[in-house]
């Protein structure tokens, strides 16, 4: 029997019949290359359901369509008036507006201005968390030039790291980065490009609690239902954001 | 009376949408191909067999819409070969950065992929149907499909240095 990198995947996905899969299991088992190869398909695709397999609810508008189209075409199927009953359709899904989701006590949501990060006191406490006062000059020059995965300093022991570019509804380039002060605060917000500037549309702040600096699931938690809510495409791939960002000099 | 068809349909939308998103890479023409692709499936559901699976049936008349437009809307100069993700990669309980960091670079590594591979990779590994479900959403050889999907496989392991 061959074993090619096709049934060697058919393997990992347990598509073989059993006793082509004996056969494969033999093989495998005297050369570690083929298991290796098995590894890479498995691990590969549970990477990917990983990375893509985020099924967020579709906006209400979109769901409002679908269901209108639904009732309609019940109606169509029911026949002649008077005879119809009212289909009870899936129900209605409350979709929370992303400023209203639960935040932890840990998390303020930050109005992002630019220059500033000032934070709204998520626990009644009466003190305005300060997140940062933003470099500006280095700012700007961060989202001009740093690819998405990289990192640099931008001034006062604050670091900016790039984590992904994409275009927003309105097909404006936007980035999304995470600013961490030295000892203090971690911001993760979206700056998008609109004529020569950069304005920050979303920002999500959280006072660290510790000293790894790290922005807390729940504050991903906000801008991953913000991104949803706000129709972002996917993230750029590589030489896409490269092009993007070649463009604004 | 309930109607099984409208319920699975609806209760699909945002697997519909993910595999939009993956098509055509922009959240605006991903909904309009969603709401194209119900409006089609409303008028052809008396062809479709209860017995096999609505999402892959589904899969196919978004598939087509995206064709159709795509042929509608050639574009001046250079079509950026474009991926998909969905609007936000979930990170359950991740606190750290750097599995962040992670899944942005497997994103933009499938997101490098030419459009065949990458195609069959959301429909097998993330919709999970089978070689020749997939073979049947897009019109190929189910052949076809595993020599695509093996090589997208392999390529995403090697760039994300799977061992």
């Amino acid at each position: 029997m061959a074993i090619d990198d096709e049934r060697l995947m058919a393997y990992a996905d347990g598509a073989l019949s059993a006793d082509e899969a004996a056969e494969v299991e033999r093989a495998v088992a005297e050369d570690e290359a083929l298991a290796t190869k098995v590894a890479a398909f498995a691990d590969s695709r549970t990477m990917v359901k990983r990375a893509l397999g985020a099924a967020p609810p579709v906006s209400d508008k979109l769901a409002a369509t679908i269901r209108a189209m639904a009732e309609a075409d019940a109606t169509r199927r029911q026949g002649p008036a008077g005879s119809a009953q009212v289909i009870d359709l899936a129900p209605r899904r409350r979709t929370v507006p992303f400023w209203q989701l639960p935040i932890a006590a840990s998390v303020a949501l930050a109005v992002g201005v630019f220059g500033a990060w000032v934070g709204k006191p998520a626990t009644g406490d009466s003190d305005r968390i300060a997140v940062a006062a933003i470099e500006e000059g280095a700012l700007v020059e961060a989202l001009a030039a740093v690819k998405s995965g990289e990192q640099t300093e931008i001034g006062n022991g604050a670091t900016f790291t790039a984590i992904a570019s994409f275009r927003d509804g309105d097909g404006q380039f936007c980035r999304e980065f995470e600013h961490d002060r030295a000892g203090g605060d971690t911001v993760v917000a979206v700056a998008c490009r609109t004529e020569e500037t950069w304005s920050v549309r979303f920002a999500v702040a959280s006072a660290a609690s510790d000293d790894t600096g790290y922005a807390p699931a729940s504050s991903l938690d906000t801008l991953d239902a913000w991104l949803s809510a706000t129709e972002a495409g996917a993230p750029m791939s590589e030489d896409e954001e490269a092009a993007a960002l070649a463009a604004l000099r | 009376m309930p109607d099984r068809f409208s319920d699975e349909l609806i209760a699909l939308l945002p697997n519909l949408r993910r595999f939009a998103l993956s098509l055509c890479r922009r959240g605006d023409l991903a909904d309009d191909l969603v709401q194209m692709t119900a409006e089609r499936a409303f008028a052809a559901r008396d062809r479709f067999d209860p017995t096999t699976r609505l999402d892959a049936w589904l899969f196919r008349i978004l598939r087509n819409a995206w064709i159709d437009h795509a042929r509608r809307t050639t574009t001046q100069g250079v079509t950026i070969e474009i991926s998909d993700a969905p609007d936000a990669a979930i990170v359950d309980g991740v606190r750290d950065i750097e599995a962040v960091l992670t899944l942005r670079k497997a994103e933009a590594t499938i997101a490098d992929l030419p459009e065949d591979q990458r195609e069959v990779m959301m429909l097998v590994c993330v919709d999970e149907l089978s070689y020749r479900e997939a073979a049947e959403v897009i019109g190929v050889p189910i052949g076809t499909v595993m020599s695509r999907l093996a090589r997208a496989r392999l390529a995403v392991a090697a760039r994300m240095g799977i061992k």
